[in-house]
């Protein structure tokens, strides 16, 4: 066709050109919020977490469709635009709370005009900390990530035996399993109970998540043990993912027992001669002569001991505990306000912006509700090692009287007036430097008596109980904010009187004037936590609990040994110049 | 020895290198007498002259344990560090003494069925070129006496070990490129960058940007990294070399990392230990070459020996994806979804506002608009400071002594001028785009820049102009991308993944007949170019498109038809990232408005005759 001979009825330029005038062009930018459709205006809804005057979109909306295509169609669209910025590292995980939010009221306006919710649910999965674990705010958001897109979850808690997540999954039909912890240990009892559920002949597709857990771990060593469908969850979303993957038919969980086969055999050719534990280390490398010292110090002079025995502490400020609160662990830790594809300038102006503001409002409620209980109880104790062990002595006679420990005077000699009382072994390392914690103390053979402190401290149940009660009115940004801060908190509380520690033992000489790099263990010895790396076993709690009987502040210890109120932590206090964090493997 | 025989040996097994130099001569308790005198103790080069039984020493250490290479007492060689005892005029006599004990030695014990080699270290010098401490080509002019003092010794390959700025290891690459053009000889060479405990190179470098700027140079047969930990602290970024270089992989690891026990360095690495990681490395990651750097002795080469004898190294699986990259970290130059977005402001042709800061000489306000477009969603950066009347090499040095360091995205350099671009290569870590090439002038721009890019391990954009103009036509678009593909790649040695196209589009705006399907004419040209080449990549100006309009109907012309090219394969895109929308935020008139223009829909009274 020849154009030029034909005369142009219609020409979009001139129509582009036209609609796109320059005295309209302000217009129109304001206007395209309000022209947009009904349908893309609740989904940039969702996708903005503005869910003030939603509930009237919602009317109108439902004079066009049934609330469950208003769901399905419209709102779960814009989860889904929400998820991939997320992915793609655009939105910072409040703000995916905020979208969250809006989502659970929209539902929450449609649900009484549906006749039917269980029609509308995609998948129903089971989540659960498992066995031994406290930690659940990852658990949490994937609970919140999935309800909100959709899905139905059945979420059965914290410390959960996997009897009662089989049952659970059993009779709710369930489509997945879902099993979360913080602790290392935690990834042990996943393989343990993916063994367990194995031998059952289970096959239901499970997926994994929790700080200690590595893609790595689960897809080679723990996909040996269960024939089922396994995969990893890096963050809410892939928990997500996981779910529309199965749902969706894109994983057929039945041939993956030959595709789990498949990768363990190569593994094992590769692994013959080194086995992997747990860990995913190799646990063959420990060869004869491996045990012996590592070369800490033996020369290190004892400090000078204030007293001995334990004392509690109460009345404290929350000012001054939030001096040691590490911003950076908050901020971009717990509530994730990633620097990712920042740069520090403009990362910088955000938090002075947007996060500050956020963390002076929260700190802000948390002392007007007076949600901090703070309490310590701490003491110094006799001891010496023993090998990989370290004896702790009490006087002899009624040991854990504070009393009788009073009869013993810092300074005066101790011979002759201890007994042993109670003993720890900790691991040492099989390579590296074969450190162990013992060896931080003076030895039994030395004949010198050292020191050892221990702690327990703890924010308080109240603030538990508050963010547990954000969470289930769906208050999720609050929740993130405040769960953050109670975390943190307790943190702070126990630098703050590691501290106060070095202060008593005249050690504190060598502290960083600033109180950030005290939380890069910028001071002289280290503070060690049972179930960190050093010491892994959890088992030892029942040991300091022996010693410092912190239910006089109110900590108790579970079957589990976990410990209740959640925001407390115990630790025991090595003050050795050498001693710094380290990896038992 | 060539690239191709070492990867020949290395097709079959694992070959081992010696362990350290200088911790082995350090114990052997050598006094100031032996260095020359006490204005040179300290000073392990010299003792090829001053005392050629210590380095001899060393060597016989390694190879009675039976290793197949040892390095030259060279680790210092370069007259930059010689300069500060006062002996950097006698650079090519020290490498060429040190390549000689080592080759005397080594050949001792050669035997006609077991070679051993001889590999010429060239250390990092004690100057960061990215710092300002020492100019580029002072530091390559420095290199290259080193590299005539080792091959003339007798060196089989060198080794560029212990590097801390990828531009101290371009330097060296530079000289060692130059020294075979010049001589016709080639030599195989080893890169081996450092990775400090913090996980990255001294300069903050990423090992996946360090693996993007060296694997463009064809003259470097073996990357991998060397010294300042043990191998433990190596394993995450061996294993990342393992799965996605290109090349076989070196692991020459400290024996632990150093503690400092009253002022000495001591390492606590056992050889068990160091076999069994190095076992793992080589068994079920397929590293090719083993050795042992500072704190390793022949105690623990004899069990890398033991390993090379029991132990073939896993077939790898490579996968790598062409990236270009700052002294930080990579971009790859297909993201998903598309497109990598070029940021367009650090231009003083473009922006006005860099063209203002330019004149000021407000080289932090540059550096600035370079952030925000970061923050923009910028991924790569495009940056030309040719402005009429001014000292066009002298702005490009300036701008760049601050964007190599303190912008963290890729650079695209923009010029036309050759002596600019390789003024900006000069002083670039990392592996930048060099914008442009074309035929406007027959064969003499790619004649003068993609020497250049081989050289720099540059990527280049190819725009479709040849001698008749910029070509309008989809066939014709094609037929140049074609004909600058062919020649890139027979004649000038690049490779497929080396090219950006650049198809090039016409506006729609002015509403002229001839361009009314410059859209899609533009769009077409991608598809055929990613269908024949697909290696290759491709990129548009996107704003092109809808020059002569509003700024409102630029800005959504723009984006849809952004839309439409990527759909169709468009790669990268030079945008304001900040003018460009997601498509849902056009309202749905205005797009569909856009979409008639770009695909010509207009109608006609006789078309209507006709349908009806």
């Amino acid at each position: 066709m020849n154009m030029s001979e034909s005369k142009c009825t219609y020409d979009p330029l001139v129509e582009l050109m036209k609609y796109y005038t320059s005295a309209g062009v302000e217009t129109k930018e304001r206007r395209s919020d309000e022209t947009l459709s009904l349908e893309e205006k609740l989904k940039r809804r969702i996708v903005d977490g503005d869910k003030i005057g939603i509930d009237d979109d919602l009317k109108k909306a439902m004079e066009k469709y049934s609330p469950l295509r208003i769901i399905n169609e419209i709102l779960l669209e814009g989860m889904k635009v929400v998820g991939d910025l997320f992915g793609s590292g655009q939105m910072q995980l409040p703000f995916v709370l905020q979208s969250a939010e809006t989502m659970k009221a929209a539902v929450r306006f449609l649900e009484p005009f549906m006749e039917r919710i269980e029609g509308m649910e995609k998948g129903l999965i089971v989540l659960a900390t498992v066995k031994g674990d406290v930690h659940d705010i990852g658990k949490n958001l994937v609970d919140i990530i999935l309800t909100n897109n959709g899905y139905k979850v059945v979420n059965l808690g914290i410390k959960v035996p996997l009897e009662r997540i089989i049952e659970a999954s059993e009779t709710n039909k369930a489509d997945a399993v879902g099993m979360s912890g913080l602790l290392v240990k935690s990834t042990v009892v996943m393989m343990e109970n993916l063994e367990q559920m194995n031998q059952r002949g289970l096959r239901i597709p499970v997926v994994l998540g929790g700080a200690a857990l590595t893609r790595r771990y689960v897809e080679q060593d723990l996909r040996k043990v269960y024939s089922g469908y396994l995969s990893y969850a890096n963050d809410a979303f892939d928990g997500l993912h996981f779910m529309e993957d199965i749902k969706s038919g894109k994983i057929n969980t039945q041939t993956t027992k030959e595709v789990a086969m498949a990768s363990a055999s190569i593994e094992e050719t590769g692994e013959r001669e080194n086995k992997l534990s747990p860990s995913g280390k190799p646990a063959g490398h420990a060869n004869a002569g491996f045990h012996l010292r590592s070369k800490v110090s033996e020369e290190i002079a004892v400090p000078r001991v204030p007293f001995y025995g334990s004392t509690m502490v109460s009345d404290m400020k929350v000012e001054k505990i939030w001096e040691y609160l590490n911003e950076v662990a908050l901020i971009r830790g717990q509530w994730q306000f990633s620097k990712r594809g920042w740069d520090d300038e403009e990362y910088n102006r955000m938090l002075e912006k947007d996060v500050y503001p956020i963390l002076d409002e929260v700190k802000l409620r948390v002392k007007r509700e007076a949600l901090l209980a703070p309490r310590v109880i701490y003491g110094y104790y006799p001891c010496q090692s023993d090998g990989e062990d370290l004896i702790v002595y009490s006087p002899v006679g009624e040991p854990d009287l504070q009393s009788k420990w009073e009869t013993l005077k810092p300074g005066q000699p101790l011979d002759g007036r201890l007994k042993e009382w109670v003993r720890f072994t900790f691991p040492r390392q099989t390579d590296d430097r074969f450190l162990c914690i013992s060896d931080f103390f003076k030895s039994k053979d030395s004949g010198l008596y050292d020191v050892i402190e221990m702690q327990a401290v703890t924010i308080g149940s109240k603030i538990s109980e508050y963010t547990k009660r954000l969470f289930e009115d769906a208050n999720y940004r609050d929740y993130l904010f405040l769960h953050g801060l109670s975390v943190e908190s307790a943190e702070a509380l126990a630098e703050y009187w590691h501290k106060i520690v070095r202060t008593e033992l005249g050690i504190d000489g060598s502290d960083a004037k600033e109180v950030r790099r005290l939380f890069s263990q910028k001071y002289q010895g280290a503070r060690f936590s049972f179930g960190y790396p050093a010491c892994p076993n959890l088992e030892d709690q029942v040991k300091l609990f022996e010693i410092l009987r912190p239910e006089r502040i109110g900590i108790s210890l579970t079957e589990e040994f976990q410990l209740v109120p959640e925001q407390s932590t115990t630790s025991v206090v090595v003050h050795h110049p050498e001693a710094k964090y380290f990896n038992i493997k | 020895m060539t690239g191709k025989e070492l990867l020949e040996i290395l097709r079959n097994r694992v070959l081992v290198f010696d362990g350290a130099t200088g911790t082995s001569l350090q114990t052997q308790n050598l006094s100031a007498a032996d260095f020359g005198g006490e204005h040179l103790a300290g000073c392990n080069e010299y003792l090829n002259i001053s005392k050629p039984e210590a380095p001899e020493k060393v060597h016989r250490g390694f190879l009675d344990v039976g290793v197949d290479v040892i390095e030259t007492n060279s680790f210092g060689g370069a007259s930059i560090v010689l300069a500060e005892y006062g002996l950097a005029e006698r650079s090519y006599e020290i490498n060429r003494r040190a390549a000689e004990i080592a080759r005397k030695t080594a050949d001792e014990y050669a035997s006609p069925d077991r070679t051993r080699y001889v590999a010429g270290s060239m250390g990092p010098t004690t100057k960061l070129p990215s710092l300002g401490h020492i100019g580029f080509d002072d530091m390559k002019d420095s290199y290259k006496v080193q590299v005539k003092g080792l091959v003339d010794g007798g060196a089989d390959l060198l080794i560029v070990e212990t590097c801390q700025d990828l531009l101290q290891m371009k330097a060296a690459l530079v000289a060692i490129h130059e020294f075979i053009e010049e001589t016709g000889k080639g030599i195989a060479v080893i890169v081996s960058i450092t990775i400090e405990t913090m996980g990255t190179m001294l300069m903050g470098t990423e090992i996946a940007a360090a693996l993007t700027t060296i694997e463009p140079y064809d003259i470097v047969t073996v990357f991998g990294m060397n010294c300042a930990t043990g191998p433990k602290e190596m394993e995450e970024n061996i294993r990342y070399l393992c799965e996605n270089s290109p090349k076989p992989v070196f692991v020459m690891p400290n024996a632990g990392l150093p503690e400092n026990i009253g002022g000495q360095a001591c390492y606590h690495l056992s050889p068990d230990e160091l076999e069994f990681w190095m076992t793992r490395f080589v068994r079920e990651f397929g590293v090719s070459i083993i050795g042992g750097c500072c704190g390793t002795t022949p105690d623990h080469i004899s069990r890398l020996v033991k390993i090379s004898a029991q132990i073939k190294p896993k077939e790898r699986d490579v996968s790598y994806t062409p990236s270009v990259s700052s002294i930080y970290s990579n971009v790859a130059l297909h993201v998903d979804p598309p497109p990598v977005i070029v940021g367009e402001r650090c231009n003083a042709n473009g922006s006005k506002k860099f063209k203002e800061l330019l004149l000021a000489e407000e080289y932090d306000g540059m550096v600035q608009l370079a952030k925000e477009q970061m923050k923009e969603g910028a991924h790569i950066l495009d940056l030309c400071v040719a402005y009429v009347g001014r000292d066009e090499v002298r702005d490009m040095r300036e701008v760049m002594k601050r964007f190599n360091t303190q912008v963290a995205l890729p650079l695209m350099i923009d010029s036309t001028e050759y002596k600019v671009i390789e003024e900006a290569l000069k002083m670039y870590a990392g592996r930048a785009i060099i914008n442009s090439i074309n035929l406007e002038d027959g064969e003499e721009r790619m004649r003068r820049a993609l020497p250049l890019c081989k050289k720099y391990g540059a990527a280049v954009i190819a725009l479709t102009i040849d001698e008749s103009g910029m070509a309008k036509t989809r066939d014709k678009k094609f037929e140049v991308a074609k004909r600058i593909h062919d020649l890139a790649i027979d004649k000038y040695g690049m490779r497929e993944e080396d090219l950006i196209f650049d198809t090039l589009t016409f506006t729609l705006g002015s509403g002229d007949e001839e361009f009314r399907k410059a859209g899609i004419e533009t769009i077409e040209a991608i598809k055929m170019i990613k269908r024949e080449f697909p290696k290759s990549y491709t990129l548009l100006g996107v704003s092109n498109i809808s020059f002569g309009l509003n700024v409102h109907a630029r800005h959504v012309l723009n984006s849809v038809f952004l839309h439409y090219a990527m759909q169709d394969g468009l790669d990268l895109a030079i945008v304001n990232a900040q003018r460009i929308m997601p498509l849902y935020k056009v309202d749905a008139r205005g797009r569909e408005l856009c979409r008639e223009v770009i695909f010509d829909e207009r109608k006609f009274e006789s078309a209507q005759a006709q349908a009806g």
